[in-house]
């Protein structure tokens, strides 16, 4: 359940942000029809052209037969690839499954490559047919990267970000984490006498603090784990309570900005000494909060990981909707000087 | 998790879930929501923009061509109006939803500037006539600057002539070989002049004239230096000979390098000194052993001028008579006073009839009209056909080219010995001479003297070849290509200039070539 709600986040997530669509073999069925029907539409192109060719014993051009019908196949591949768009747009009319739409959106996309390079005749002509035809093979290209990072980092994450999160919301649930952190340590030590000065200046430690507390925590669940909630029972360690609230204080930058900030915790190789002489300096009942401050830490920079990848994961598609904007400009004004200067 | 363990335990519920995250996450927009709009306005204004400028620009070839022209129209390069009308497919292989409308602007754009002739387009069948108006199939521009516009694939050709009576309309057949797809003989075929022959109209012996002397060896009567016109002799003398030298002719003797001698040809380059021979003329290359003259060698000879029409030879005769026998040079008939060169005969001709006889005008014309069928026969010497020979527009009688379809360049072969391509040419060693053939038989060597070096590059160099190149290939190398347009060209002379029969004409497309006797010029 951990791993499929974790999943299910992150599939909506990017849906959100653009698309997602996942080439496996559980996939087939969604990707057989497009892939064949792509497969088919370049051969007949391709094949037909280099027929041509072949009959007249050099490149023909995209004003040939030939040549021309690779032209249009290509034009028209763009133009559907560009009505992904307005189907996201209006996604509440339900039209065609959105990874049906997008399986036919790679796929097709990638046929119209090779269709316009017959088209071109392999030459790149002037400013306006090269620009158009380079920008048109960046876009091929970055959309080739997306399609890549989205079949690999997802998979990545899942098995090496237990503690991922929803990428919006990572600064949220860190400041959540804080106030767990505050939470363990008020149930565990009590107050800081600072606390208590100022907020209940007529009391010392707290007398009565609950035997559990609920954390944010990454939990196990067969053979994935997830980020969920946890109920921790919680040990009185008084006597430690000084150097344990100076230590969340130490870390507690860390856990709210990552690792823009400079504390012990930022490397994780210092975090791991940093801790060991934390415990070190406590009793051992004050084990149970170390790891858990420990374990905050490793969530924050779990975050800083996951904020990386998610820029890899969704940076492209920007570049790939602007590219995609500009190669449908050049096509319109394409169309119209090729019919003109046929 | 919940376990019951004790009461002062808090459990995880629902709204300890919900409080984890932000109810309303997901309308947060984060910062590549707002980077995929900014970059998606800029490509689309960027593009637009870029679009508008180009469409505005007055410089729009260099945004909107396909690739350079090359560097003989580059001059017009940024003004495609010159070539292309808006929305009229003109490349090669476009496609054309108006051909006929589409191919004849292509032409007329391309025949602002040249001036040349379709390829037989009245004889074409169907689409085929398209193919030869399709100027931009044989020179596709936009190819890049340094593209050559003239130099044509062979398929360009091989297309066409693969096939070609299926090309021609069905009322016409070839005059060539119907299927050429290679230069072999067997896919090519022999030069036509050969499978023709010679039409024999002027009788010469290559092999008498090749002798020393013009007579065999040990005979008497030897042509001299001495003998010839004072005027010729430089010409005809080798290096230190002296006067009572045999005349000893080379090929260079009567054959000059010249430029074409199709006068209405204007294929680039045709007219270049070196690529044909001179056609032969009688007073250049003939008269300084064979003048025409009835009184023979002396001051005051009188040359017949060659070619001249019956009465005015015989005017000439009569004046040369009967100035003779007033000024006593000339005896009347019976006579035999005085020894004089009889009039009628040139050099290394004697006559057969007797003196008396050639002191009348009509015996000098018969004297000279026997010496004219040395070389003529009688249908050449009629008032008709010398009248017809001085037309302007005359065929030669001798071919001044045996290729009739083809080119040769001589220049470009001037290393090679001319007894490769004309070995029928010279005398046979040892043998005396036999009678003269030379009018019944084409002189030139057959396609195999020329496939041994414009082959295939892939082919190997025969070995028929090896042997002889030291001799009579001159050291050049054994290797040139085969390319159709090294031998022929595409276009007639002008468009509006046809050869029918013999004679340029502006002839209408339905006379052009449905004749079998129709040729085009040899």
């Amino acid at each position: 359940m951990v791993r499929s709600t974790t999943l299910r986040l992150l599939t909506q997530e990017l849906n959100d942000c653009g698309s997602v669509v996942l080439i496996s073999r559980s996939q087939v069925k969604v990707h057989i029809v497009p892939a064949t029907l792509a497969v088919l539409l370049t051969v007949a192109g391709v094949g037909w052209y280099v027929l041509e060719c072949m009959a007249k014993g050099q490149l023909v051009g995209g004003g040939s037969i030939s040549g021309l019908a690779c032209g249009i196949g290509a034009g028209s591949v763009i133009v559907f690839e560009m009505l992904l768009w307005p189907r996201k747009a209006l996604r509440r009319l339900r039209l065609i499954p959105a990874k049906y739409w997008m399986a036919a959106h790679i796929w097709l996309g990638l046929a119209s490559l090779p269709l316009a390079i017959a088209h071109s005749g392999f030459h790149l002509g002037g400013w306006l047919p090269a620009s158009f035809m380079i920008l048109f093979v960046l876009t091929i290209l970055s959309g080739l990267y997306g399609l890549a990072v989205q079949n690999i980092l997802p998979r990545w994450m899942l098995h090496n970000l237990p503690s991922e999160t929803i990428y919006s919301q990572i600064e949220y649930v860190s400041a959540r984490t804080v106030d767990d952190a505050r939470s363990l340590l008020i149930a565990a030590c009590g107050r800081q006498r600072a606390d208590i000065d100022e907020s209940s200046p007529d009391s010392g430690f707290m007398d009565s603090v609950p035997q559990s507390i609920v954390v944010g925590a990454v939990r196990q669940s067969g053979k994935t784990s997830g980020r969920t909630l946890e109920t921790r029972r919680v040990t009185q360690t008084r006597q430690d309570a000084e150097p344990l609230w100076n230590a969340l204080a130490e870390i507690q930058p860390f856990l709210l900005h990552g690792k823009s900030a400079d504390t012990p915790v930022t490397d994780r190789q210092q975090s791991l000494q940093w801790f060991n002489r934390l415990r070190n300096a406590c009793s051992e009942e004050s084990g149970f909060v170390i790891d858990s401050l420990q374990q905050f830490c490793d969530q924050r920079r779990q975050f800083d990981v996951q904020s990386t990848v998610h820029r890899w994961l969704h940076a492209w598609l920007p570049v790939h909707i602007g590219l995609s904007v500009a190669v449908t400009v050049l096509l319109a004004v394409h169309i119209w000087t090729a019919l003109k200067y046929w | 998790m919940s376990t019951g363990e004790s009461s002062t335990r808090p459990r995880e519920t629902g709204k300890f879930r919900a409080q984890r995250i932000q109810i309303d996450y997901y309308r947060h927009r984060g910062g590549l929501y707002y980077f995929k709009w900014v970059l998606s306005l800029t490509a689309l204004i960027a593009s637009a923009a870029y679009a508008a400028y180009v469409l505005a620009s007055n410089n729009t070839s260099r945004h909107l061509s396909t690739g350079p022209v090359a560097h003989a129209h580059a001059s017009f390069e940024n003004d495609c109006a010159q070539c292309h009308q808006d929305y009229t497919p003109l490349g090669a292989d476009s496609f054309k939803l108006d051909p006929s409308a589409s191919l004849a602007h292509l032409e007329s754009a391309c025949q602002k500037c040249h001036k040349v002739g379709n390829h037989y387009r009245e004889v074409l069948s169907g689409d085929w006539k398209g193919v030869d108006q399709n100027c931009a199939l044989c020179h596709p521009d936009h190819k890049g600057r340094d593209f050559n516009l003239v130099a044509v694939n062979d398929t360009s050709c091989t297309q066409c002539h693969s096939q070609l009576s299926s090309v021609c309309s069905s009322n016409h057949k070839p005059r060539v070989a119907n299927q050429v797809t290679q230069f072999t003989k067997e896919k090519h075929g022999e030069f036509s002049s050969l499978m023709q022959g010679d039409s024999g109209k002027v009788k010469f012996d290559h092999a008498q004239h090749m002798l020393v002397g013009q007579v065999n060896e040990g005979e008497k009567g030897g042509m001299t230096l001495a003998m010839l016109e004072p005027s010729t002799r430089e010409r005809y003398r080798q290096t230190g000979q002296p006067d009572n030298a045999f005349v000893t002719l080379d090929c260079a003797s009567c054959h000059e390098f010249d430029g074409n001698p199709d006068p209405t040809s204007t294929l680039s380059g045709d007219d270049e000194l070196g690529r044909y021979i001179a056609p032969i003329s009688f007073d250049k290359h003939c008269s300084a052993c064979h003048s025409m003259n009835p009184s023979g060698r002396g001051d005051d000879t009188l040359p017949l001028p060659h070619a001249a029409p019956w009465a005015e030879i015989s005017l000439l005769l009569e004046a040369k008579i009967n100035g003779s026998l007033l000024t006593k040079k000339m005896r009347k008939p019976g006579d035999d006073s005085q020894q004089v060169p009889r009039p009628g005969e040139g050099f290394g001709s004697p006559a057969k009839e007797t003196l008396a006889e050639a002191s009348t005008v009509e015996a000098a014309v018969t004297l000279v009209r026997t010496q004219c069928i040395k070389c003529h026969d009688d249908a050449s010497i009629t008032d008709q056909a010398i009248a017809n020979f001085r037309e302007s527009t005359a065929e030669s009688l001798i071919p001044p080219r045996w290729f009739k379809f083809g080119l040769y360049d001589h220049a470009a072969h001037r290393k090679m010995d001319c007894r490769y391509c004309h070995e029928a040419a010279y005398p046979l060693d040892g043998a005396k001479p036999s009678e003269a053939f030379d009018q019944d038989s084409v002189m030139i060597a057959g396609i195999d003297s020329c496939t041994g070096c414009h082959r295939d590059i892939s082919e190997p160099t025969p070995t028929t070849l090896t042997g002889v190149a030291e001799n009579l290939v001159g050291g050049q190398p054994t290797w040139a290509s085969d390319s159709c347009t090294m031998c022929h060209r595409y276009h007639t002379p002008q468009s509006d200039l046809v050869h029918v029969g013999g004679s340029h004409t502006t002839a209408s497309n339905s006379e052009i070539v449905t004749s079998e006797s129709t040729e085009d010029k040899p």
